[in-house]
């Protein structure tokens, strides 16, 4: 909001909603008021289905100020739930951890652009940790740690494509 | 022109796989989504290079447009190419296409809507001219079914409007199998297909499938391609094809190619597609089935009489050229037949039967081509259709084609997973087939009844 009453969301606005919605018991939240329209919803990401929500494009086109944001939560579905476990694979050679890419889409490693990284080498992360972005249509979704440690290794750049369970973060437990 | 360089192909297996050849020889470049379960297949280690779009189960990867899109524009890719099955008649990636700046490998959206729906595609048909087979509109309630059926007169055939691959279908011999059937085909339809409704056909019980490959390109002009026969079917999924169809005459060659082209044209077609009908052979008549508008499994034996490759042909439309042929230049010169080699147990009712292939031995020779993404050690993953090969064989005339498709299937060694080989040599042994003399109940009534019997008594 700016202080003459229009509604404008900047990016801060956007990381206080975010905020509050992940720390809160809805998954779903509907924010429209001047052409603007916010989706956020903790629900899993359902691609291109015609009920999706995440889907306002398909009758209008793109706006800038409109943002679809998913965030991988509790609330994942079943298969995403099975890659939160650690599995053999995920570990590398030396006993560190792979954080993986739950999507194919372009990977981002800050909240915004001009932003600094949500996590850099060295940094301590926890399972719950936004440690990136991976953007499929324009819907954003977060990546999350899903292990506890240190960064050792960023193995992807910011806005280069990435596959379905690409290795994107090297993680010491 | 010359816009295409580079396609992603959004299927798998032996079509992706044919999809990869055909952009090799025509200088592009392959891009292949694949899911996490064919990382290692063949189309993988064909195309230069893979992009894995999701885990395995096809509506988290091969079904979400979204995926396909953003791999597809992620690795700049001028076009998409659906194969068959997949999205490959979903407008929605025709449209998504569209909005991204890529090019759809295959007909227009409207196109696909309009065929996709059987009962507006019959009343094009109908407009049209073709002969269609007598039915109802929507039907939504049994009472509804009972007096479009009294109308008509048993045998019906009970079909979902928005149906497809053999899916949705009841044959009802009595009125009082109708009302035992159809509440449950309605909601089976309704889960399917999240449209429930149904229509009813007359049913012919001695009929044959026939199909006409069509090319229709942007520049309003459409051919075909001469006829399939796909005739040995069971449970409605199509097993062994061939071209031409056996019991055509030149008059009714001209008459049912014909009826296919003008209604290509009238909607405008611009890819290839095919143009199903139903042939009577107890009145010689044929009747407007549905229109596939997409590549379909069986274009090899159309490929092997006409010498046309469908699926360059296909890219080249898309790319805006003309069709490279007219009319004239079409000719049909010899006989090929098709053998689907499944993933099944042909003596357990075709159960499906993935696993790990232990040893893999397809024949060859002059005559003879396959279309796999198979190989020795190749693990057949449970998650995706059973086709593991197609088996095509073209000589002079049909029962050269038959010898030489009976000897092929022989040197076919598949070990470790069962196979639908022996089904089909069994099959290119037995007199009704070897005489064409079968329409589209047979493989069920007759032979699979004495395919049973000499294998229990074994």
């Amino acid at each position: 909001m700016n202080g003459k009453g229009e509604f404008i969301l900047d990016e801060e606005d956007l990381e206080r909603i975010l905020n509050l919605v992940e720390k809160s018991d809805f998954n779903y939240l509907e924010l429209t008021a001047n052409g603007v329209k916010l989706v956020v919803s903790k629900t899993p990401f359902q691609g291109s289905s015609p009920s999706s929500i995440h889907s306002p494009e398909k009758e209008t086109p793109p706006q800038k100020s409109s943002y679809d944001i998913q965030s991988g939560s509790r609330e994942a579905p079943e298969e995403h739930q099975a890659q939160a476990k650690i599995t053999v694979k995920d570990v590398s050679d030396e006993g560190k951890v792979y954080v993986r890419s739950p999507l194919i889409g372009t990977f981002y490693r800050a909240p915004s652009p001009g932003a600094p990284p949500f996590v850099e080498i060295g940094d301590m992360v926890n399972e719950d940790m936004t440690v990136g972005i991976v953007e499929v249509m324009k819907v954003m979704t977060s990546i999350k740690a899903r292990v506890k440690g240190h960064i050792t290794e960023v193995l992807v750049k910011n806005g280069e494509l990435i596959e379905y369970d690409q290795p994107l973060f090297l993680v010491e437990p | 022109m010359n816009r295409i360089s580079r396609i992603l192909i959004a299927n798998r297996g032996e079509i992706a796989a044919r999809i990869i050849r055909a952009c090799r020889d025509m200088g592009i470049s392959t891009i292949l989504s694949v899911s996490q379960a064919d990382k290692e297949s063949l189309p993988a280690q064909l195309a230069d290079r893979t992009i894995c779009v999701g885990p395995a189960p096809p509506k988290d990867s091969y079904l979400n447009v979204d995926y396909l899109i953003t791999a597809a524009s992620g690795t700049h890719c001028d076009a998409i190419h659906p194969g068959y099955g997949f999205l490959s008649e979903r407008p929605e990636l025709v449209d998504a296409c569209e909005k991204n700046d890529l090019i759809f490998v295959g007909p227009s959206s409207e196109n696909i809507r309009k065929m996709g729906n059987k009962l507006t595609a019959r009343e094009i048909a109908r407009e049209c001219g073709l002969p269609t087979i007598p039915g109802s509109q929507r039907v939504e309630r049994l009472k509804d079914a009972i007096d479009a059926t009294e109308e008509m007169g048993l045998p019906v055939i009970v079909k979902a409007a928005a149906g497809g691959g053999g899916r949705g279908m009841a044959i009802i011999e009595t009125m009082a199998q109708l009302q035992s059937v159809f509440d449950a085909l309605s909601f089976e339809v309704h889960s399917a297909f999240g449209d429930g409704s149904l229509f009813l056909e007359r049913y012919f019980p001695n009929a044959r499938h026939i199909e006409v490959q069509i090319i229709g390109d942007r520049f309003g002009r459409v051919i075909h391609l001469f006829e399939r026969d796909c005739t040995v079917q069971r449970r409605h999924q199509k097993l062994v094809e061939e071209a031409p169809c056996p019991v055509l005459s030149a008059e009714q060659r001209t008459n049912i190619t014909r009826a296919a082209v003008e209604l290509a044209k009238s909607i405008g077609y611009e890819s290839c597609g095919t143009v199903e009908f139903i042939f009577d052979q107890d009145t010689d008549k044929f009747y407007f089935l549905e229109m596939n508008t997409r590549l379909q499994v069986e274009h090899p034996v159309t490929e092997e009489i006409t010498g046309i490759d469908i699926v360059k042909e296909q890219i080249r439309i898309a790319d805006d050229y003309p069709i490279g042929y007219s009319q004239e230049d079409i000719h049909m010169d010899g006989h090929a037949i098709e053998c689907r080699i499944n993933a099944e147990s042909c003596y357990k009712d075709f159960a499906p039967c993935p696993g790990l292939i232990e040893h893999w031995r397809p024949p060859q020779g002059k005559g003879i081509r396959l279309e796999t993404h198979c190989f020795s050690k190749y693990k057949v993953p449970p998650f995706y259709d059973s086709l593991l090969a197609k088996l095509i064989v073209k000589s002079n005339n049909r029962n050269e084609a038959i010898d030489l498709m009976h000897t092929a299937l022989k040197d076919f060694v598949v070990q470790g997973i069962n196979s639908t080989v022996p089904f089909h040599i069994a099959l290119f042994e037995h007199p009704d087939f070897l005489k064409a003399n079968i329409n589209t109940t047979w493989l069920e009534q007759v032979f699979m009844l004495q395919f049973r019997g000499k294998n229990e008594s074994n």
